[in-house]
């Protein structure tokens, strides 16, 4: 691709975007063009004046004053863990009075159809009966959890 | 330790609420955020307070932030969106330029007479810059004084890659022109 020798072809050759004929071409020019070597020097000051000026800096109470401002928003993070694992503990325990009651009535249900030593041997044999009441309880149980679980997280997102 | 591994160490400390790492993070960054807030608003109060909301809306979005991408870069992109909707805002309130103060950490420890010369060169280069149009300024900010690329640049602006190019052409071409004079004559 040509290349027009003015000052864009500098700021290129500053920024690496020349390729090698160009660079050549480039390299050529400041040989033979004093005029050229001169706006590329001048080219050159400014890029290296650029790349070396002091960055400006806030006042010093900057980063305290940030830091405070964070401190009086945020929630401490103590405080979120200690909420979750009280909603998580809540949880467990309603799950696992869940379970409790759904085998007491299974067990109930196998009792109520036989006797004495035989109420195993009776809770086997109508274990379909048993299967049919089941998806009942499962049914319920699942609502139960679930609308338990949503309450749980309404208490205590709004506490 | 690299700068970007140094960066996540302390991105997933403050996300699990370390506030002391955060700080590390603003202390790091804090002189680019104002350094490009400043350039386009030219008003050291208002710079100040973008710096201190884009540090603010960083904190909370931290979570937001994956280790894919460069923070620096996630960062900058935050600072350039509030800077241009700053900016857009100060149009309609015209605010007065206001003196800075300089890091004296980014200073080199040189010869006195050294330091002189390039506080001046600094001081008339920073008068030139905020000669420029807002958006040119910023980008010879992100080009120069942390040496992104081209490409970076790409990423935070939401600009193409030749519109970058011409823009840096043609704010450089400026600067040269409000220069005219006191280089040639140190080249002489």
């Amino acid at each position: 691709m040509s290349m027009q020798k003015n000052e864009s072809a500098v700021w290129s050759f500053l920024d690496g975007l020349l390729d090698s004929a160009q660079s050549e071409q480039y390299r050529q020019w400041l040989e033979e063009d004093a005029a050229f070597m001169e706006l590329h020097k001048e080219c050159i000051q400014i890029h290296n004046s650029l790349s070396s000026i002091p960055l400006a800096s806030p006042g010093p109470a900057f980063t305290q004053n940030l830091i405070n401002q964070i401190a009086e928003t945020a929630v401490p993070v103590m405080e979120v863990d200690t909420l979750k694992n009280m909603q998580r503990m809540a949880q467990m325990i309603l799950i696992g009075g869940i379970l409790l009651l759904i085998v007491t009535l299974i067990l109930s249900l196998a009792v109520g159809t036989g006797s004495g030593v035989g109420k195993i041997g009776s809770y086997i044999t109508s274990v379909p009966q048993v299967g049919l009441n089941l998806w009942g309880f499962a049914t319920i149980t699942i609502c139960l959890f679930l609308f338990g679980e949503q309450w749980l997280e309404r208490r205590f997102s709004s506490s | 330790m690299s700068s970007k591994k140094e960066d996540q160490a302390l991105i997933q400390c403050a996300q699990k609420g370390d506030i002391h790492a955060f700080a590390r993070l603003v202390d790091k960054y804090k002189g680019m955020v104002y350094t490009l807030a400043y350039r386009n608003i030219k008003n050291a109060a208002l710079a100040e307070e973008i710096a201190q909301d884009v540090f603010l809306k960083v904190h909370q979005n931290l979570n937001q932030y994956t280790a894919q991408g460069k923070f620096s870069s996630w960062l900058y992109t935050i600072t350039y969106r509030k800077v241009i909707d700053e900016a857009r805002k100060k149009k309609r309130f015209h605010s007065p330029i206001t003196e800075i103060s300089h890091d004296p950490s980014t200073v080199d420890e040189n010869s006195p007479s050294a330091l002189m010369e390039k506080e001046e060169q600094g001081h008339m280069i920073q008068n030139a810059l905020l000669k420029l149009p807002e958006d040119e300024c910023t980008l010879l900010s992100l080009y120069y004084f942390k040496e992104l690329s081209i490409a970076e640049i790409v990423e935070i602006t939401g600009l193409t890659k030749s519109n970058i190019k011409i823009k840096l052409h043609r704010s450089r071409k400026k600067l040269r022109q409000l220069l005219a004079g006191y280089y040639k004559n140190e080249i002489i």
